[in-house]
């Protein structure tokens, strides 16, 4: 588990809850269960972490309200991507010319991540 | 409405004045002649040969030689050629002259091709060896030197009338007079005047025609264009369907086949044994009067009313002969065999009824001048044609062209039914009164001969005035000119028919003498063998011999002097017509007239005479002998015969066949041994011979053997005496002449190969059949198979083919018609390569080859420019073009392209290293989300590949537009 930018665990919980929530958020995390360790750490006050772990989990949505900054950018993008997406035309894809389908297909082609040192 | 209320007369003509001075720029007779200084010496010396010399350097600078040619026998001057030009009391001078590629200028190998050098103007007698000399010694007449305009090294030669004529400004002019008066020349200095604007000349005789196309082409001037046709295939043109021509003999022939068939001889009345002037009759007033609008007509207006047939001013035959007529025409269903007996008439008919209607084919639209040559071989509905389209054409342009007519009705063998009066009407009527000029002098008749023929006129007084030619007044003989010349007359009397046929064997054999019939038809005791060498007037008329025999003159005479029976009109019409017939045989001669007469009495003797006033008197034998020391060298031979083959293949193209064999023989045949070692006069031989062959291949519609031989014998010339080019493309007129459903380019791009000079023979021959080409062409250009051969030269081939209008309009017609079939084909290589040759070509035409090649953003962009949205959407898809395609999209596919262009628009909003930042999961559902579903297999709905505008075209039927 890696540590949150305001600490590895945040502000001291005020009541033992937090606490049980936040121990039962890192133990999800570790199961690799990280929605319901998303959710965990919101109960646990712990906004970072579960941000961290509903970016893990794929949900952008959910996320957002944790977010700022350049994540909060690339969250919203990503939703907005992700509607127009569904608002797709039915049957589009048998109507699309060769052409237009290889453009298509580059522009939405996502550029592979960029190696960092650790790989 | 009626056709006299949507074209009015006219008032609406433009200034024509000619230009004056000389006119700027090279015509066509420049540089063909050279001129040896010593001639000018000898005209200075004799002036009064300067005009005739002035008609003849002119004839050889359009024609390449003159219309009389002799050859020198002496063999040291063999090759010379010699033209006579008068003097005084006898052939005095003669025009010493040499083509290239004879005996005396093979030797000048830097002279070109038709050129022709003056030599030297000599007394008839002097024979003396004559040196060419050297090249330098000649000089080159160019245009200035032979128009006849004052900078000219000869005198005018124009007549006063002729030139107030050609340089008045009346819109429409009438000029007539005697044979050999000048009316042609006169007609062709009124359009030389003129340096500007457009000329349609038209006439009966496709020999006159040739004629005034090779004189136009020397002299006309550069700024203005000079149409050439025969009247054949102006009708033609007029109605978008070839007129079959037929000689006035085979109509003859048709008609009485007609007539036989219907058993109807019972009925004849007084027109037995008159089948001949019967058929003249209906050809030429019941039929060729029919013009609605002067008079009533029937039968879809194709024959006149029998009111107004009956009716007095139209026919001349009187009511008697005329109800028989009528009669007549009802018995032998006369819908069944009139347009196959006068498929011109018919053709005429057809044509005035476009007119009125106002429909005009494109390549006539934009003529400034018409000139109508032998106006008297036109009947009223043919002249109506003329005035017509003058009428339409005032109607298009909002001004009248120029109309300038010749004729003379004393010359009326073709059954017209010529009447001067009602063509004046019809011009009064119609456009607006004619000017008129009578041009009395006779410049080309020697004086002996021109008083003979004027003679003969006298006889026009035992018919009634209105039956009369125009004017037949005194003519007048020219001063200065060929009136000057002698000429011999002989009369010989033979005492029975057996001596007769002597002297025609014995006279058969001899050159430049012809034989002419005063009749309509050869005398009954001409032997078959001899029977082809005797012409009729209508086959002689144009024609001109050095010595010419008239056959039993003097029972035509006793008939013509015998007083009328009550003036019976059809008797008085059949004289007038038989007076036409003897002018026209005794005009035929320019040295010896010569009258035969078998078996006279002394009243037919004494007329004949008469009628020849000083005449020598021969017996047969005389005569042979006069002509046995004529001693003709063969190139004289052969041009007499060359000469009498084009002018008699206007009338009976099976005759002037066998003179151009004849002309062949003496060359040496068709094997390729010349017994005349002259090359112009082989090509003269072989140009001839393949100008028969073709008109024989291309109009008389012959099968078997005939036909084979008459191939034959063309290739074998082309190849003894000609060029492998005109081998080729007399195989290709026989090829396709045998099966006319084929496709003519073969036989088309053969004679573009060839040159000007040497495709003159096959431009005469193909106007009989120039719709049928046309229409040929087209489908051609329609057709799969052929489509890829209009990448050549198709502005060419439709001058080959003789396309009358705007020949580069036609051509992008063609092209674009076969760039569709081509596009259709999938052949977009050659589609290609005819883009490449068109000038400005349509948008549409390079988008489909474009979208062809796959090039589909050049396509769409193109579909654009040509408004064809459906087609730029597809283009533009196929390029992958969102936003040039949404414009031009509706319905789904809108919406597609649409969010496409969101889509798009997103993505290059995509915070940038985005990629770095993503979670895998994220990384996985954008892809997920992003990701687009399989397609779906489509129907097939055709052949063509995908992606192709067959494709398309197949999809929805063609492009969208």
């Amino acid at each position: 588990m890696r540590a949150d930018r305001t600490g590895a665990f945040g502000r001291p919980p005020a009541s033992d809850e937090p606490l049980a929530s936040g121990r039962r958020a890192v133990e999800l995390e570790s199961l690799g269960r990280h929605a319901e360790a998303a959710a965990a750490f919101e109960k646990a006050g712990m906004p970072h972490a579960a941000l961290r772990n509903w970016r893990e989990a794929g949900e952008y949505e959910k996320a957002l309200p944790h977010a700022s900054g350049r994540t909060k950018v690339d969250l919203q993008w990503l939703i907005r991507a992700e509607k127009l997406m569904k608002r797709r035309p039915e049957g589009i894809q048998d109507r699309l010319e060769p052409a237009e389908r290889k453009r298509l297909g580059k522009a939405m082609r996502m550029p592979r991540p960029q190696k960092t040192l650790f790989g | 409405m009626t056709s006299s209320e949507r074209f009015p007369k006219l008032d609406s003509f433009r200034p024509d004045l000619p230009t004056a001075g000389h006119t700027g720029g090279k015509r066509g007779a420049d540089g063909r002649l050279r001129l040896h200084q010593k001639i000018l010496d000898e005209i200075e010396n004799r002036p009064r040969i300067s005009k005739r010399l002035s008609i003849v350097v002119q004839q050889m600078a359009a024609m390449g030689r003159s219309t009389m040619v002799k050859g020198c026998s002496d063999p040291v001057n063999s090759g010379w050629r010699r033209t006579p030009l008068g003097g005084h009391h006898g052939m005095h001078y003669y025009l010493w002259w040499s083509p290239q590629g004879t005996r005396q200028t093979r030797k000048f190998k830097s002279l070109q091709r038709n050129s022709i050098l003056l030599r030297a103007v000599r007394h008839h007698d002097d024979h003396s060896p004559l040196n060419v000399g050297r090249l330098m010694d000649y000089f080159p007449l160019d245009w200035m030197d032979l128009d006849g305009e004052s900078a000219s090294c000869f005198e005018t030669p124009w007549t006063d009338v002729q030139q107030l004529f050609a340089l008045e400004d009346k819109p429409v002019r009438l000029v007539y007079g005697y044979p050999g008066s000048g009316k042609t020349a006169a007609l062709w200095r009124a359009v030389e005047a003129r340096s500007s604007g457009k000329t349609l000349y038209l006439s009966w005789s496709r020999s006159l025609t040739a004629h005034a196309r090779a004189r136009f082409s020397a002299f006309a001037p550069p700024g203005s264009v000079v149409d050439a046709r025969d009247f054949g295939t102006f009708l033609g043109e007029l109605c978008g369907a070839d007129v079959r021509r037929q000689s006035l003999a085979a109509s003859r022939e048709a008609f009485r086949g007609a007539f036989e068939w219907w058993k109807i001889s019972d009925h004849y009345g007084p027109w037995r044994n008159r089948m001949d002037a019967l058929h003249a009759e209906l050809r030429a007033v019941l039929f060729g009067c029919a013009v609605p609008g002067m008079y009533e007509c029937d039968g879809n207006d194709a024959r006149l009313s029998d009111a107004a047939y009956l009716r007095g001013g139209v026919s001349s035959v009187g009511p008697g002969a005329g109800n028989h007529v009528l009669e007549l025409l009802r018995r032998s269903g006369w819908l069944g065999w009139y347009a196959d007996v006068f498929p011109e008439i018919a053709a005429a008919g057809s044509a005035l009824a476009r007119l009125n209607e106002g429909r005009l084919p494109d390549g006539l639209r934009d003529f400034d001048r018409i000139v109508v040559d032998e106006v008297q071989d036109l009947t009223l509905l043919e002249a109506a044609v003329v005035a017509q389209y003058c009428r339409v054409l005032a109607a298009r342009r909002g001004h009248a062209p120029w109309l300038l007519l010749a004729f003379d009705d004393g010359q009326t063998v073709r059954p017209s039914g010529f009447h001067a009066g009602r063509l004046n009407r019809l011009l009064h009527d119609w456009l607006t009164p004619p000017e008129e000029f009578n041009l009395e002098y006779n410049v080309r008749s020697p004086g002996p001969i021109a008083g003979v023929v004027e003679r003969a006129s006298v006889l026009y007084t035992v018919i009634r005035k209105g039956s009369r030619p125009v004017d037949q007044r005194s003519q007048l003989m020219e001063r200065n000119g060929a009136s000057r010349v002698d000429a011999r007359l002989i009369y010989t009397e033979i005492e029975n028919r057996e001596e007769a046929r002597s002297l025609l064997a014995g006279l058969g054999d001899v050159d430049d003498v012809a034989m002419v019939t005063p009749e309509s038809t050869v005398p009954d005791w001409v032997p078959p063998q001899h029977r082809s060498a005797v012409l009729t007037p209508e086959e002689a008329k144009g024609l001109e011999y050095s010595s010419v025999c008239v056959l039993d003159l003097g029972s035509v005479l006793t008939r013509l002097r015998r007083s009328v029976d009550g003036q019976d009109p059809l008797e008085i019409h059949m004289r007038r017509t038989a007076i036409d017939r003897l002018r026209v045989a005794l005009s035929r001669a320019t040295e010896n007239l010569i009258l035969v007469d078998v078996a006279p009495d002394d009243r037919a003797r004494q007329l004949c005479l008469e009628l020849l006033g000083t005449a020598e008197r021969f017996t047969a034998g005389d005569l042979l002998e006069l002509f046995e020391d004529a001693d003709y060298p063969p190139d004289e031979r052969i041009y007499t015969r060359t000469n009498d083959a084009r002018t008699l293949a206007d009338v009976s193209l099976e005759r002037a066949w066998e003179r151009a064999l004849q002309a062949l023989r003496l060359l040496g045949g068709a094997d390729g041994r010349a017994l005349v070692d002259d090359r112009s006069v082989q090509d003269e031989v072989c140009l001839t011979v393949l100008g028969i062959g073709a008109r024989r291949l291309v109009e008389e519609g012959l099968e078997g053997a005939m036909r084979d031989a008459i191939s034959r014998t063309a290739e074998a010339v082309t190849q003894a005496w000609g060029s492998p080019k005109q081998c080729k493309v007399v195989r290709e007129l026989a090829l396709w002449t045998a099966d006319r459903t084929g496709q003519p380019l073969d036989l088309l791009e053969a004679g573009l190969e060839l040159d000007e000079l040497d495709r003159a023979w096959l431009d005469a021959a193909l106007p009989a059949v120039q719709q049928q080409l046309r229409r040929a062409i087209r489908n051609c250009a329609g057709d799969a198979v052929s489509a890829h051969r209009f990448t050549g030269d198709v502005e060419g081939i439709l001058e080959v083919a003789g396309f009358m209008g705007d020949v580069g309009g036609e051509a992008r017609r063609l092209r674009k018609v076969a760039l569709d079939v081509l596009a259709d084909a999938a052949d977009f290589r050659t589609a290609s390569q005819m883009l490449a040759r068109m000038e400005s070509p349509e948008p549409r035409q390079v988008a489909i080859v474009s979208e062809g090649f796959g090039r589909h953003a050049q396509a769409a962009a193109a579909f654009e420019e040509a408004g064809m949205s459906q087609d730029a959407l597809r283009n533009w898809r196929r390029a992958g073009e969102y936003e040039k395609a949404l414009p031009h999209a509706g319905g789904d596919t809108k919406a597609d392209l649409q969010w496409m262009i969101q889509s798009e628009k997103l993505m290059q909003l995509r915070p940038a290293d985005i990629q770095n930042r993503l979670t895998a999961a994220e990384r996985k559902r954008l892809a997920k989300a992003t990701r687009m579903p399989t397609r779906r297999r489509r129907p097939v709905a055709g052949h063509g590949r995908r992606g192709s505008p067959k494709s398309a075209r197949s999809r929805g039927g063609g492009y969208a537009g």
